[in-house]
């Protein structure tokens, strides 16, 4: 086996909110490079390991590294260094609402207090362009935009920084089809281009096929498998029985011919 | 090694640079290091002046093959450097080629904002306070016309009261403000007690400070008091809740649902916070008058039983009912002004802060207003 380069590793962790046990020791590697997706029943703990994987809440027991720093022990400064290095698309995009769009994206920018604004200018107008967003859309508010508009939006505000690293939450929740599918497009493109590694929460089995090198499976607080589509679905598991076996799982998973 | 276009691994970035050297074909520039935006940020200024200038040599051969990270920040500069075109001489990396096709194509647009021309922005101005005026007096007009609808519907149908958010409702902005106006209220009571014993006292007319404390504490601060603390207190709650029910489209799925907004969520807090002031603004008076009765026994010797003989004497009990008279008004005006200003919220984050704001002092100072209203109509009521 050879010796993988981690992005993210995480360590034997445990989560407890009171009396509720969320994780009992989950240890992984998201490779550097790839896309990785997360998948679980509701309340399997998916978005609290985001969230730990941020730096947004604390495990209660194990570690997490990213690019080998110690999330739980480091100095403020050196997080919020660490910080810069990756950008997160939340489920419901989390524009803020009294900037307009060129301001949300700008922000990050402003926030190094090194560049100048026609710097600024140039970079916030080539991530519009990144994620085919019209540069008219830039004096928008956010409560203007369409769901579909908002996501990219809040894609291109996670990008400005250049991250090395990109979390998703539910990059397709609130889609149509259509415009889902020209979202899953979109991201491989930029991961294609860009090269930042991808973690991401989904439930849509339309999207995993595509969208997901390899597939992490979490359920009774576990790890239940990692990898490909193909090894995680051979799994003998009641969860992944579930959601890879099941009636619609076989329609869809057929029909992307996977 | 793969190294992808941000192929920096978990160490540090390292410094961007470049070193001139004598090649084949004239002088090559050869740039290292990380052209990231992470790491030219903190030297900016620095490469942009040696960027610029190695640019203006045409002859020169630009070589980006050794560069270790390259995004489009660090293409940016590169790019405005050029002045907007690949030099002559320039030797890419394959995964390099996209960034810079990406300026390419990209135009340096200023977005605009478009606003309307000075005369109309001029009448706009003009015209606004009107409307600002106007429009939200309709509302609570329609407001006050639901609930008056809504107030016959459930006469009709008592069944349909909704008792358990009244309930809760004089719970919350109740129960639980107990505290604060007992404490607030003997305070102010302490206080007006000390200072008018002071005064009274040069002119040996110590006794009346009962009438002092009686007449102002019944019939004007402990009223007063208990709506301002409420307003403030549960105004501000009401609004923000109900501002955070349309962000969170609530109100839609409760329309939807066939249930009606004013009667689920008005009707049960404009009641509760009018039956609940009267019972608050008295609790407020009975602890000022004990904290005012305090001061004057330690100040000027007058203490409980002399309150208890000489306050029914000499105050007509028509003040205490003007007092809680008066808490029952603006127990419907508090819960009107909060109500109305949650509805209205819009769904963005801004107004629903500006909107509890507005809240709070739009109450308070129609509490104010009331107040002083009162005072002069009940001029002749409740002295001998």
């Amino acid at each position: 086996m050879s010796a993988e380069r981690c992005a993210i590793r995480m360590h034997d962790i445990h989560t407890r909110f009171g009396d509720t046990v969320v994780h009992r020791g989950i240890s992984l590697c998201v490779r550097e490079g790839e896309r990785l997706g997360l998948v679980g029943g509701s309340g399997s703990g998916k978005t609290t390991l985001l969230r730990e994987m941020i730096g947004l809440l604390r495990p209660s027991q194990g570690r997490v590294e990213v690019f080998g720093y110690d999330l739980n022990s480091g100095d403020p400064g050196e997080l919020q260094a660490l910080r810069n290095r990756y950008g997160v698309l939340f489920q419901a995009g989390a524009l803020f609402t009294d900037l307009d769009v060129f301001d949300n994206i700008a922000l990050p920018l402003r926030e190094m207090k090194r560049l100048d604004e026609s710097l600024i200018r140039e970079l916030v107008m080539l991530k519009l362009a990144l994620v085919n967003l019209d540069p008219a859309v830039a004096r928008a508010m956010p409560w203007e935009l369409s769901g579909g508009m908002v996501k990219r939006v809040a894609l291109a505000r996670a990008l400005s920084l250049e991250p090395e690293l990109l979390f998703l939450d539910e990059p397709t929740s609130g889609l149509d089809p259509i415009a889902s599918d020209n979202f899953v497009q979109l991201i491989n493109r930029l991961h294609r281009e860009l090269g930042f590694t991808l973690v991401m929460i989904t439930h849509d089995l339309h999207t995993l096929p595509d969208l997901c090198d390899r597939i992490a499976v979490l359920a009774d607080g576990g790890l239940v498998s990692i990898g490909t589509l193909a090894e995680v679905a051979d799994v003998d598991h009641p969860f992944v029985r579930e959601f890879f076996h099941g009636k619609r799982a076989r329609r869809v998973l057929t029909a992307a011919g996977g | 090694m793969d190294t992808h276009v941000n192929g920096r691994s978990g160490a540090a970035p390292e410094p961007p640079g470049c070193t001139l050297e004598q090649g084949s074909s004239g002088e090559v520039l050869r740039l290292h290091g990380d052209w990231t935006l992470a790491a030219v940020s903190p030297q900016i200024g620095s490469l942009t002046a040696t960027l610029e200038a190695c640019a203006r040599r045409v002859d020169l051969t630009w070589d980006l093959r050794g560069v270790a990270a390259l995004d489009s920040a660090g293409a940016l500069l590169l790019w405005r450097a050029w002045g907007r075109r690949r030099p002559e001489n320039l030797e890419l990396g394959d995964r390099q080629q996209a960034l810079f096709a990406a300026w390419e194509h990209q135009e340096d647009t200023v977005p605009v904002v478009s606003r309307p021309p000075l005369g109309q922005r001029l009448l706009a101005g003009l015209a606004r306070p009107g409307r600002a005026m106007v429009e939200p007096t309709r509302a609570l007009l329609m407001l006050l016309g639901q609930l008056l609808i809504d107030t016959v519907v459930l006469l009709r149908h008592p069944g349909r009261i909704p008792w358990r958010e009244i309930s809760a409702t004089i719970y919350v902005t109740g129960f639980k403000a107990l505290a604060i106006t007992g404490l607030v209220g003997a305070l102010i009571g302490v206080v007006i007690a000390y200072q008018s014993a002071l005064q009274l006292r040069n002119y040996g007319a110590e006794i009346f400070i009962v009438e002092m404390l009686g007449f102002s504490v019944t019939r004007e601060l402990g009223p007063m008091l208990a709506a301002i603390i409420v307003a403030g207190r549960s105004g501000s709650a009401i609004t923000a809740q109900i501002g955070v029910m349309r962000l969170t489209q609530e109100l839609d799925a409760m329309t939807t649902l066939g249930l009606s907004v004013s009667q689920r969520l008005v009707m049960p807090r404009v009641l509760a916070l009018t039956l609940v002031m009267p019972l608050l603004a008295l609790w407020t008076i009975i602890a000022a008058m004990i904290g005012g009765i305090i001061a004057s026994e330690l100040t000027v010797g007058l203490g409980f039983e002399y309150f208890l003989i000489a306050l029914p004497d000499r105050m007509p009990v028509a003040n205490l009912w003007i007092g809680l008279g008066k808490s029952l008004v603006f127990g419907a005006v508090i819960g009107l002004t909060a109500t109305h200003l949650g509805l209205r919220v819009q769904p963005n984050t801004r107004d629903l802060g500006a909107r509890t704001t507005r809240s709070v002092v739009t109450s308070i100072t129609l509490v104010i207003v009331l107040n002083a209203i009162f005072s002069i109509i009940l001029r002749e009521v409740g002295f001998r």
